[in-house]
């Protein structure tokens, strides 16, 4: 397998978010602004990336019957890592993130790779794969919540570049909707060519 | 790719109808109730439509040139009508720059987005304007005073609508008698001598624009009259109840966007049901949510949002509400 | 390794071990994050306590209390500064928020002028209802240095002093109430937190009649009953004027009762102070002197004399109405500080 094409492939071809849209859930409700959406996708890449090695290493070890709810223990244990990690160690995000966090958990981007990808693939091809979708999502959730800071709060990560309030309906989630929609446009616009 | 030619089944009437001749009938029917905010809010009425009209024709035309590549059709006078919409729908104070976002998201997003005329399934106007009710908040709901800011702008002094006034005050605890003596008489209301956005002051100028349209058959009564009766029953059953929690039905009638509503944006083509019994649907839906907000919700008034979400429903009602084909024998009885 | 079959021992297997290494590694991380996760909570607190009274070098979370009001409760941090009292940080809360609750905390200096007001926690609207955010708008800071009494506490549409934030009414009269709330409950419920009981040496200088030493200098101690009680003789020339005795009771209703009683030459009451309690406010705290004249009933009486008990309890002393154990207590203190008082002339 080509490792750099596994590797580059989250960005735009197979962009969780943008083309794949998966866990838009997290993408719509935590974006308010790019370092919301950052924090957010580096918690879910942290958790992706692990859940690959594990379910790679124990593909062999876990019977097909009972794969599903193997899974899910596992990504519930790192999302709880990361969510108590956070509350611990970063605060102040990861009251912003609030119920997100733990519901990562239900994030069937996260359940994906384990399923689609890491359960049929080698160790070191799930952690190039974890990686580069994570950052993918990363990049997708980032995008979007700058996108949405710099309408909404005339800001971006937290830098104000023009005094007083933006657009308001981009903080809040018809805005969300709206620039996810035009942001996946785009995304489709670059594939195509 | 070839262009596909679409070809509806027979029977293929003619009629001499344009979107041109329509849009220009629209724009007449919204004269009377221009003058009036002319007469009321003075040179804000004229800033603010002009500023509308243009933006919104500008960024069709740059759309459909530049990203669309298709020839510019703005001559048919669709993207005029959305921006004297859009203007009836603001206050006469409103910046200039927030006018300008509003054309752009009611052209750009409401209807370029989803393909141009006819492919929209909201109404322009009304996505510009409830894109700017949500976005600039407070700029959206400072109310002009109405004649003596006839020669302000911006800094004209303001005021609240009086559903505004109605809103606050039950929420407060008032009793609906003393909340009558702060709001404009009945006739004022009527005529338009009120706090309220540049197009829907004038029930009476809307009214007489609306019989206008329905005269030259440009609409039919069946979406007005279904949004009247809904929204006056349900309030007048509100109102028999408990007189003193609510306003009587025909203050509702007369204050807001109602009858702006009513007549001119519930009944756009693209965005309203074909047949006469999927207009009673569409109706009585946008009568019973604007109600709804207006009474329990938390904006003092909903018939922007009841349209848009009345506007949702379309396809599904055009798609269960179908006409008679023609031919077909009509059940009696 | 080749790929186990779904067998119910081999499914079991696996489940098992995984539920296992998850829960322990789970377990591991939780030992690991709870100090820190505690530590950023109280951080978080004591931020939002310090943003809102004058400096302070005391841990107010310590010395939280709560007071139950309709709706909800209320959290009280008191801020001191070398002991004493310069603020307090009350959490409070509305109900009426555009968009439900909201929480604030509310400092008020110790006579109840506003300090200095942060949000804690609200759900309004952007851009309209957040602007009550101390860093959003200016509308926190109209609050500060104001006092509630002569500050109506209520948009001035409504009546009050408050400018309201633009187009957000709900939200402005909301936050108000909360304020008010905080106040209202503070000056009820708390006004002994602003009003200073006396400190041991301002007591004796009260109890005392008629002396011109300095009877905090020539402080003894006396036993009786086995206890050890300080002393302070009143002396004017060489006669011998009178006693304060410092009483602790252990007896209260809540905890222990102080008192400083004072005696002349012949062992009749001349003054009472309560150095200490903690009863219950409204009801026990009334022992003090500032709250009622209860103390007044016992000046001049003489304990080896008159019978220092409640009338319910045969003596001669007027209960306070809904504080018998605290009142009863109090009399206990007083013939115990009178049984001092006789070891002391015998002495």
């Amino acid at each position: 397998m080509d490792q750099a094409k596994n590797f580059t492939k989250g960005f735009i071809r197979e962009n969780p978010v943008f083309i794949l849209m998966l866990g838009l859930c997290p993408a719509l409700g935590t974006t308010t602004s790019a370092f919301n959406g950052m924090g957010m996708g580096f918690a879910t890449m942290f958790v992706v990336l692990m859940s690959n090695i594990v379910v790679s290493l124990i593909k062999n070890f876990v019977p097909n019957k009972v794969r599903i709810p193997c899974y899910i223990v596992i990504i519930a244990s790192f999302v709880t890592i990361v969510d108590l990690v956070m509350a611990g160690f970063m605060p102040a995000l990861h009251e912003q993130l609030g119920l997100f966090i733990p519901l990562i958990v239900v994030n069937c981007f996260v359940l994906g790779r384990a399923e689609a990808f890491a359960s049929k693939n080698t160790l070191l091809s799930s952690v190039i794969d974890g990686t580069g979708m994570g950052l993918g999502f990363t990049f997708a959730l980032t995008l979007l919540g700058a996108a949405r800071e710099i309408l909404g709060s005339n800001a971006i990560f937290g830098l104000q570049f023009i005094e007083g309030d933006g657009m308001l309906v981009f903080i809040l989630a018809p805005g969300a909707f709206i620039a996810l929609g035009y942001l996946i446009a785009l995304a489709n616009k670059l594939n195509k060519q | 790719m070839d262009k596909l030619i679409t070809v509806s089944p027979s029977p293929h009437v003619y009629g001499d109808d344009t979107v041109k001749k329509l849009m220009y009938g629209v724009i007449y029917a919204l004269l009377p109730a221009f003058l009036v905010s002319v007469y009321f809010f003075g040179i804000g009425a004229l800033i603010v439509t002009a500023i509308s009209v243009v933006s919104c024709v500008m960024f069709e035309y740059l759309i459909q040139k530049y990203m669309m590549k298709t020839e510019p059709s703005v001559s048919d006078g669709s993207a005029a009508v959305t921006g004297v919409l859009l203007a009836m729908n603001l206050p006469t104070n409103i910046p200039w720059w927030i006018i300008v976002i509003g054309a752009l998201v009611a052209i750009g997003v409401g209807k370029m987005s989803f393909g141009g005329l006819g492919n929209n399934p909201f109404n322009p106007a009304l996505v510009g304007r409830v894109f700017l009710f949500i976005s600039f908040p407070v700029q959206m709901t400072s109310w002009p005073e109405p004649i003596v800011s006839r020669l302000q702008y911006t800094d004209a002094a303001t005021g609240a609508t009086p559903l505004g006034v109605i809103k606050e005050g039950l929420a407060a605890g008032v009793p609906m008698s003393r909340l009558a003596e702060q709001i404009p008489g009945y006739l004022d209301l009527f005529i338009g001598h009120l706090h309220g956005s540049m197009g829907e002051i004038s029930a009476l100028a809307l009214l007489a624009g609306g019989i206008y349209m329905i005269a030259r058959k440009i609409i039919t009564w069946h979406i007005p009259v279904s949004i009247f009766c809904t929204v006056f029953l349900f309030t007048g059953i509100l109102w028999l109840i408990n007189p003193y929690d609510n306003a009587d039905p025909v203050f509702h009638l007369i204050t807001g966007g109602l009858v702006l509503g009513a007549v001119f944006m519930a009944t756009d083509y693209a965005t309203s049901p074909m047949t006469p019994k999927g207009m009673w649907i569409y109706g009585t839906g946008i009568g019973v949510i604007t109600v709804a907000i207006r009474v329990y919700g938390a904006y003092p008034e909903g018939i922007s949002f009841a349209i848009l979400i009345m506007n949702s429903f379309v396809p599904l009602i055009n798609k269960y509400v179908k006409p008679n084909r023609f031919g077909e024998e009509v059940k009696n009885g | 390794m080749a790929k186990r079959e779904s067998t119910f021992f081999n499914m079991v297997l696996a489940l098992l071990t995984i539920t296992l290494v998850a829960s322990a590694s789970l377990g591991f991380i939780y030992e690991l994050t709870k100090e820190p996760i505690e530590a950023a909570r109280a951080a978080r607190k004591n931020e939002a306590i310090r943003a809102v009274v004058p400096d302070f070098d005391n841990n107010p979370t310590e010395e939280q209390y709560t007071i139950e009001v309709a709706g909800g409760e209320l959290v009280f941090y008191p801020a001191k500064k070398e002991g004493e009292l310069v603020g307090t940080a009350i959490e409070t809360f509305t109900h009426r928020g555009f968009s439900g609750t909201i929480k604030l905390m509310v400092g008020l200096l110790p006579d109840g002028t506003i300090h200095g007001i942060e949000v804690l926690e609200h759900k309004e609207t952007p851009g309209l209802g957040d602007k009550m955010e101390s860093d959003k708008s200016d509308f926190s800071a109209q609050f500060e240095g104001e006092h509630p009494e002569d500050f109506q506490l209520r948009l001035r549409q409504d009546g009050g002093d408050v400018d309201g934030i633009t187009a957000t009414t709900i939200s402005s009269r909301a936050y108000c109430e909360a304020v008010q709330r905080a106040y209202d409950v503070y000056m009820d419920k708390d006004a002994d937190v602003s009003y200073e009981l006396p400190s041991r040496e301002e007591a004796v200088e009260i109890v005392l009649v008629n002396f011109a030493n300095n009877p905090l200098r020539e402080e003894y101690q006396v036993t009786a009953g086995g206890n050890q009680y300080t002393v302070f003789p009143g002396r004017r020339g060489r006669s011998y004027t009178g006693l304060a005795v410092d009483m602790p009771s252990d007896e209260g209703y809540i905890g222990p009762i102080r008192l400083m009683v004072g005696f002349d030459s012949e062992g009749v009451i001349t003054g009472i102070e309560v150095l200490e309690h903690e009863e219950t406010p409204g009801y026990g705290d009334l022992i003090e002197n500032a709250r009622s004249d209860f103390y007044k009933q016992f000046i001049g009486l003489n304990p080896g004399e008159d019978n220092i008990r409640l009338k319910e309890d045969g003596g001669i002393i007027d209960n306070i109405s809904g504080a018998t154990i605290t009142a009863r207590a109090y009399c206990d203190a007083v013939r115990s500080a009178w049984e001092v008082f006789s070891e002391a002339q015998n002495m």
